[in-house]
């Protein structure tokens, strides 16, 4: 068999649940490509959409995204900052999604308290580093994504030389402080930020590219002055169906921005109380 | 003039039996402000970094003219 046509020979013609027909190639065969010419899985999943086949794992994905929109996430690259609850979730779905490339960047270690919320902390990985772990648990959803991790603590200095070469940042911190610093990296590279944050059962998403004013019209001006009163979510904890809940939203977001769709949340805030339940939308 | 409130998260605690789902219905008499209506509900300013009026941000300052929904907000920054 020739390498050159090795997935169209290796693709097979399935009738998918909505009844269309098309070629799809299934994990096993990608893996043996992979194999047979010493490209990683994700060139792989690449050239197969790029031939219209579909990969079979994204089968289900049709046609919510299609082939072509399942290329464009395979070309992209987005990093996450922050591995815990809300990162923990969004690099899950990302995953799942089939974005190509994933740079994740936590510089902590797992501890018995992000049991309650975080995606990728078992009682095994307790004391284990956050954004390995999060590595080992993307490559056993979908090893065809290529993981860069960065395990020291994002500072002005060093945030730009994480964040390079991703088309988006996700904003999954903990603190207002770090959250500014993110943003500034952010607009520095000319990529859009999306921010996302929690507290009990209501949490925010809002979208900032370069020129937007950005997470200053939700926190003000002052990042690095202290609070005399506990924050809303050292008061009121962070619980796991909540992270779920904006983790999600977040990713929704990257996909708008990615494939043009829908409406990014830009110069604006979506607030959700999940319990109420109600969603204010902020237009700053 | 009534107004309809919502607050999040922290700043439910100021008000004893605030329930999330209707938030509460405000009776102001005029001159209106978005600080009076906090004075008036005990809600400490301080803690408050967003102030919405009809889906639209604004300020402690604003003047209210009634039938307004305002969202007052503190810095929620968990994950």
């Amino acid at each position: 068999m020739s390498k050159d046509h090795l997935i169209k020979d290796l693709s097979e013609q399935i009738t998918d649940p909505a009844g269309m027909r098309l070629s799809v190639l299934s994990r096993k065969s990608a893996l043996r490509i992979s194999s047979e010419t010493g490209k990683p899985l994700h060139a792989i999943y690449r050239e197969a959409l790029e031939e219209g086949i579909h990969p079979l794992r994204f089968i289900r994905n049709r046609n919510t995204l299609s082939g072509d929109e399942q290329l464009i996430l395979n070309r992209a690259a987005v990093a996450v900052a922050g591995a815990g609850g809300l990162g923990g979730n969004v690099l899950m779905l990302l995953a799942r999604l089939g974005i190509g490339s994933l740079i994740v960047i936590d510089s902590d270690s797992f501890d018995e308290t992000n049991l309650n919320r975080q995606a990728f902390c078992t009682e095994a990985s307790i004391g284990a580093l956050k954004a390995l772990e999060a590595e080992r648990a993307i490559a056993k959803i979908n090893s065809g994504v290529f993981v860069r991790t960065i395990t020291k603590r994002l500072d002005q200095e060093n945030a730009l030389e994480a964040l390079r070469g991703a088309d988006i940042v996700v904003d999954c911190l903990d603190n207002i402080k770090d959250r500014f610093m993110l943003e500034d990296s952010a607009k520095t590279l000319g990529i859009p930020l999306v921010h996302g944050a929690i507290a009990g059962f209501e949490g925010q998403v809002m979208t900032v590219f370069p020129e937007d004013r950005g997470i200053a019209f939700i926190y003000g001006e002052a990042p690095g002055r202290r609070r005399s009163s506990p924050t809303p979510e050292a008061e009121l904890g962070v619980p796991a169906v909540t992270a779920s809940i904006i983790a999600g939203m977040e990713v929704l977001e990257v996909i708008k921005i990615l494939l043009r769709k829908g409406e990014p949340v830009r110069n604006g805030m979506l607030y959700v109380d999940i319990l109420a339940p109600l969603i204010h939308r902020v237009t700053f | 003039m009534p107004v309809q409130v919502f607050l999040n998260a922290t700043l439910r605690k100021s008000v004893k039996g605030y329930d999330p789902t209707r938030g509460l219905s405000v009776s102001l008499s005029e001159p209106a402000t978005v600080a009076g209506l906090c004075d008036m509900l005990r809600i400490p300013k301080g803690e408050i970094k967003l102030v919405m009026i009809d889906g639209r941000a604004a300020s402690l300052e604003n003047e209210l003219k009634g039938n307004e929904r305002i969202g007052l907000f503190p810095p929620v920054g968990g994950g």
